[in-house]
């Protein structure tokens, strides 16, 4: 019996030591490049396309540099603390470097600040948060990406016709401000907005709450969502009804763009993740060799309809590899 | 003659029995100390100074969450509440000190009664509604709280709170952060509230079998009423160490950390049946939990990967815990 | 004799140990076809590990097993099953919201013909009825859920789900343990039509009365050991029970007369749920009350009620001529009564709490001293004295409950109200399942209460254990008094005729 338990535990212990090996193996594969420095990048998550390519536009960033690039991020958005814990332990590790895409922007103040009081240059990419010293702030306004969205899809549409708005979840800053500008485009244009709803980031949750407005609006005429994988999962409630319905996403995820072509999206208005990863960690480098940063570095939006849909794709399943 | 063979049986029995319950008691202590020695092997940076007090500071949220996950795990019952109870009681804590100036003690005593109040309300449900297992109770509990943290302030953050409100999750004494003093003072107080108190006896007895509780003249509503308003409490100090930590509440604070709670106190070797696990077990789930993320984040292992490790552990913990019984039954 | 028929199982040297203690210690032990054997041992000498090992459930150590001559290893209760080697334990193992022909053939569902997913329900029922018949059954039952039949029945469902088994041999453990005098009869004949359809029959009892009605030999077990084989019908009780233990028994029942005093404990008017009449009932100083009647007839609910574990309506109680009020069980044991229950498992410990935390556990407030921390070392002491007055063995506090035989177990549960201070005492069934040696111990130590001045009830089916210890008894019969006798007017018929309301 004692010897069984000592097996037992010989065979957990086995297990973690082996999960760490692979660990340190894919570690490898993940830090690219090979010279000196170190650049750390905190995601909010690495569980979906978009921080895909943030990761992407990192390491390739990275591989032209010479650089070492960690990326690492919690399992999901909401994995708040993980990500802060995620922080310190990167910067226990004391990179040249930190670039950092918060989930909630003031709870990471804290350790950031902590970040800058030892030197290490803090670049915030994707949301911006608010503490003393960090170095620069790369992204896309996304309350500017939310008015670009409503103007295309105002465009798409007469006066007076419905539209719906489909939110993040609720409190999350990035996705609130796209609806904000959305809705500020849409009214403007003269849109009569039925419904504002949140569906979580979650296709399947969008597709139930498309759902409901419909059964009670079904003369929608146009969707605004602030993601892809929400927009999609409007269409396929739409599609289901079989009605002609204009949605545009944000984000312009691989997914999203494909739909275009196959005429399921109107458009999608696409950040450009890769440039976010891609110029977070080329900037990061420049503050470590003591060079000067611009405190707000614009990433830039794509609009992305059916017309250039198609070399978005190949730029995108070219990164993506 | 027969008399004598027995005699000597039972000498042999007790001794080997101790060897066996040092094993069993300890077991998970080993474990914790294994993963050390594997991590420090693995990586320079993880028996550093600064690195062991990160591990403090990052395990003391779960570790309060842990403590108070005990209780009603001991009574045979579950608390799915706790993270939205965090939640919400941070977020009252940021109304009535930032967002209304009161002063930070009462801001304080908002956040702990919060949470203890929302505790006394899942006691209620149990007891006094008579709903069936508090697995529901508490599952409705969560979903409420949850909702009422997010429409307080329409889901938005509060951030910016008083220094004597983060104190305790920020400062530190030497290299030792305040938060893991405060863990080690709560975890002590629980021991011998459990091991030295008539209400802390109780709660063993209850869970070990209710009905010989009550026909022992326990008054077992009142002692589940407590537990889980203790549970509640912890919840809510938890949640002023966090707020302390990234200085800010948010409505989605806490989310999906009861599941963490509970893992520690099983991987503390407490059993869900009720009746057994201990104060220093709970400590110990924590740490490991804790040491795994930490080590796996120091050796940039993904998330992904954390979380399937973590899922292993959990089963291999039960797994010691189901040995032991079966051992148990036997006899 | 034995030359007569060959055996149908035989064992040889069969040895089992967990880790180091040595629980068989070579069990040599045959059964015939047609024989009802008994195994008599006190709790502890081996009994149980044994039928484990004859019904797959653990394997032995060494030894050898033998099936109609032929040598079998028995893995797995599976293996035992196909054998013919059928069990019916202490706790009935059927499914209560089944139906009693489902229960039969629970696991072994019969099949339609070439159609394997689908149950040919009509044969399981012919089947079913049959075996029911053959018990001597209302063979209409087989459609009844078995929730609605009473224990007796429902363990007549498990030797019928024997029979379906075609089973050659069934182990029956204590199967009278929890039966009323009625049901335990329709087991007896049960067991005389099996044995003449020549069917084996192990039994194990720590009933002497029924060993010597039903068994045709007796194997006694002491310690691992199997102390010898005896013809149930030329040897003597008393012969067996001094192999059993060790020693001579001076007396079954160590009853001891006291000068009766006035009157202590009073019941008036109580309400049972469930019964309509009010009871009424007084105990003095210096006597044993036995309460009697049948299983159901309302005396554990009775009992119940009087500790405040249920709800009664409108009864006074009295203790000392000073009405107590009741409302909980804390209530009572405030009031100064205990109340042993029937199932002790079930509602007196917690098994997997040392032995010093269920002793203390009913009255925790003793060892709670004004800085309001329980004080271990005392609790420690207190537990000592009573498991030493108690003879508890193995003697050791750091023990979980759950590694008790029931004997002992027994005693503790007695330790816990010793140590309320209680002046009631109610006992429900105090020496079931335990064997004759510790229950002994229990009878003197109801004399000590007694002495000391206390009220000692005691509820018990067992008619010689009524007739041996009590001073009088009152039978009840569907929730109210029948009877209350004398206990030198009493004897077994006029107890069972008012029990059975007649």
């Amino acid at each position: 019996m004692i010897s069984k338990k000592f097996k037992l535990f010989g065979a957990a212990v086995a297990v973690s030591c082996m999960a760490l090996t692979a660990g340190c193996s894919g570690d490898k594969a993940n830090g690219s490049g090979g010279g000196d420095e170190n650049v750390s990048v905190v995601l909010k998550t690495l569980s979906s396309p978009y921080w895909k390519y943030v990761e992407a536009g990192a390491k390739a960033a990275g591989k032209k540099h010479g650089v070492n690039v960690n990326v690492v991020g919690p399992n999901a958005e909401s994995e708040v603390m993980q990500q802060v814990n995620m922080i310190e332990d990167q910067l226990s590790q004391s990179p040249g470097a930190i670039v950092v895409a918060p989930s909630q922007p003031e709870t990471v103040a804290p350790s950031l600040e902590n970040a800058v009081k030892s030197k290490v240059p803090v670049l915030l990419i994707d949301s911006n948060a608010d503490f003393k010293g960090k170095t620069t702030f790369i992204g896309t306004e996304n309350f500017t990406a939310g008015q670009e969205g409503g103007k295309l899809l105002a465009s798409m549409l007469k006066k007076g016709d419905k539209v719906v708005l489909i939110q993040g979840a609720l409190g999350n800053p990035a996705t609130d401000e796209r609806i904000k500008g959305a809705e500020e485009a849409l009214k403007k244009a003269g849109m009569e907005v039925v419904s504002k709803q949140p569906a979580d980031s979650d296709k399947t949750k969008a597709m139930s709450v498309m759902e409901n407005i419909l059964e009670k609006n079904e003369d929608v005429k146009g969707v605004f969502s602030a993601n892809d994988d929400m927009a999609l999962g409007a269409l396929r409630a739409v599609k289901a009804k079989n009605l002609d319905v204009k949605i545009i996403g944000t984000d312009g995820t691989e997914e999203a763009v494909k739909s275009i072509l196959d005429g399921g999206l109107a458009g999608t208005i696409a950040q450009s993740p890769y440039n976010m990863g891609y110029k977070g960690v080329e900037n990061a480098l420049k503050a470590i060799k003591g060079k000067k940063v611009k405190n707000r570095i614009d990433s830039g939006i794509d609009i992305i309809t059916k017309d250039n849909a198609e070399e978005k794709l190949e730029f995108l399943k070219k990164i993506s590899k | 003659m027969s008399e004598i063979v027995v005699q000597k049986e039972n000498g042999t029995v007790k001794k080997n029995l101790t060897i066996k319950n040092i094993l069993s008691k300890f077991a998970p202590l080993i474990g914790l100390v294994l993963l050390v020695v594997v991590l420090t092997v693995l990586s320079d940076r993880f028996l550093t100074v600064n690195n062991v007090m990160n591990i403090a500071r990052q395990s003391s949220i779960n570790s309060l969450l842990a403590i108070g996950m005990l209780l009603p795990i001991l009574t045979a019952g579950i608390d799915l509440s706790v993270g939205s109870v965090l939640a919400i009681s941070v977020m009252l804590m940021g109304v009535t000190t930032v967002n209304m100036g009161s002063n930070p003690f009462i801001g304080i005593l908002v956040c702990l009664g919060v949470g203890s109040g929302f505790g006394w309300f899942n006691g209620i449900l149990l007891t006094k509604l008579r709903l069936p297992h508090p697995f529901i109770s508490t599952l409705g509990t969560m979903n409420i709280a949850r909702g009422i943290a997010l429409i307080i302030t329409a889901a938005a953050p509060i951030a910016g709170f008083p220094y004597m409100i983060q104190f305790m999750g920020r400062e530190f004494v030497g290299p030792i952060p305040v938060s893991f003093i405060l863990v080690i003072a709560v975890y002590v107080i629980f021991h011998i509230f459990l091991t030295r108190t008539q209400t802390g006896r109780y709660i063993y007895a209850i869970g070990g079998n209710p009905e010989a509780a009550r026909l022992s003249g326990i008054n077992v509503d009142r002692v589940l009423i407590i537990v889980y308003t203790i549970s509640g409490l912890m919840a809510g100090l938890a949640g002023l160490v966090m707020v302390g930590r990234v200085n800010s509440a948010f409505p989605l604070a806490g989310l999906s950390y009861e599941l963490d709670a509970i893992a520690a106190v099983i991987i503390g070797g407490a059993s869900f049946l009720g009746g057994v696990g201990t104060v220093w077990g709970t400590l110990i789930g924590a740490l490991i939990i804790a040491v795994l993320r930490n080590g796996l984040n120091l050796l940039n292992v993904s998330a992904d990967f954390q979380m399937t490790i973590i899922g292993a552990v959990i089963i291999a913990a039960v797994y010691v815990d189901v040995l032991r019984q079966r051992k148990n039954k036997k006899k | 004799m034995d030359v007569e028929t060959k055996s149908l199982l035989e064992i040889r040297g069969i040895k089992k140990s967990f880790d180091q203690n040595h629980v068989l210690k070579g069990i040599d032990f045959d059964v015939k076809a047609g024989e009802v054997h008994v195994l008599l041992g006190e709790n502890g000498a081996g009994k149980s590990t044994l039928i484990k090992i004859l019904t797959g459930a653990y394997q032995k150590d060494a030894g050898e097993i033998y099936w109609e001559g032929r040598m079998v290893d028995l893995n797995t209760p599976v293996d035992a099953m196909n054998i013919g080697i059928a069990t019916i334990y202490q706790e009935l193992n059927l499914i209560p919201q089944l139906k009693v022909y489902e229960n039969i053939f629970l696991g072994r569902e019969l099949k339609r013909s070439g159609k394997r997913s689908l149950l040919d329900h009509n044969a399981m029922h012919e089947e079913a009825k049959r075996c029911l018949k053959m018990l001597g059954q209302n063979p209409n039952i087989a459609d009844m859920q078995v929730s609605r039949l009473g224990i007796g029945q429902q363990q007549l469902v498990e030797v019928a789900k024997a029979l379906a088994l075609d089973a050659k041999l069934i182990i029956m453990d204590e199967p009278t343990s929890s039966l009323s005098a009625q049901e335990v009869d329709q087991l007896y004949k049960c067991v005389e039509s099996l044995k003449a359809k020549g069917i084996a029959i192990v039994f194990i009892s720590h009933r002497l009365e029924e060993i010597r009605r039903l068994g045709d030999r007796i194997t006694i077990l002491r310690d691992g050991f199997k102390i010898d084989t005896l013809q149930v019908r030329t040897t003597e009780t008393d012969y067996w029970i001094e192999l059993m233990v060790g020693r001579s028994l001076d007396e079954k029942f160590p009853k001891q007369n006291f000068t009766l005093g006035k009157e202590g404990f009073r019941v008036e008017g109580l309400e049972v749920e469930g019964t309509q009449e009010p009871v009424e009932f007084s105990v003095r100083y210096g006597e044993i009350i036995g309460i009697s009647g049948l299983v159901g007839a309302g005396r554990t609910e009775l009992a119940r009620a009087i500790f405040g574990a249920d709800s009664s309506k409108n009864g006074k109680i009295f203790i000392d001529g000073k009405e107590v009020k009741i409302k909980s069980p804390r209530d009572a044991i405030n009031s100064g009564i205990a109340f042993i229950t029937e199932d002790r498992k079930g509602e007196g410990l917690l098994l997997d709490q040392k032995l010093d935390f269920n002793i203390v556990m009913a009255n925790m407030k003793k060892f709670t001293g004004k800085s309001r921390l329980i004080d271990l070392n005392a609790i420690r002491e207190e537990s000592e004295n009573y498991i030493n007055e108690l003879k508890v063995r193995p003697n050791n506090l750091e023990l979980n409950a759950r590694n008790l035989s029931g004997g002992n177990q027994q005693k503790i549960v007695i330790a816990k109200w010793l140590c309320t201070q209680a002046k009631v005492f109610i006992f429900d069934e105090p020496t079931r399942g335990i064997d004759v040696g510790a229950k002994v111990e229990v009878y003197r130590l109801m004399n000590r209460l007694v002495e000391n001045g206390a009220i000692v009830i005691m509820i018990s089916s067992e008619l010689p254990e009524i007739l041996g210890m009590c001073d009088r008894v009152l039978v009840m019969s569907e929730g109210k008094f029948t009877a209350n006798f004398k206990i030198e007017d009493a004897s077994q018929e006029k107890i069972m005729k008012a029990a059975t309301g007649g």
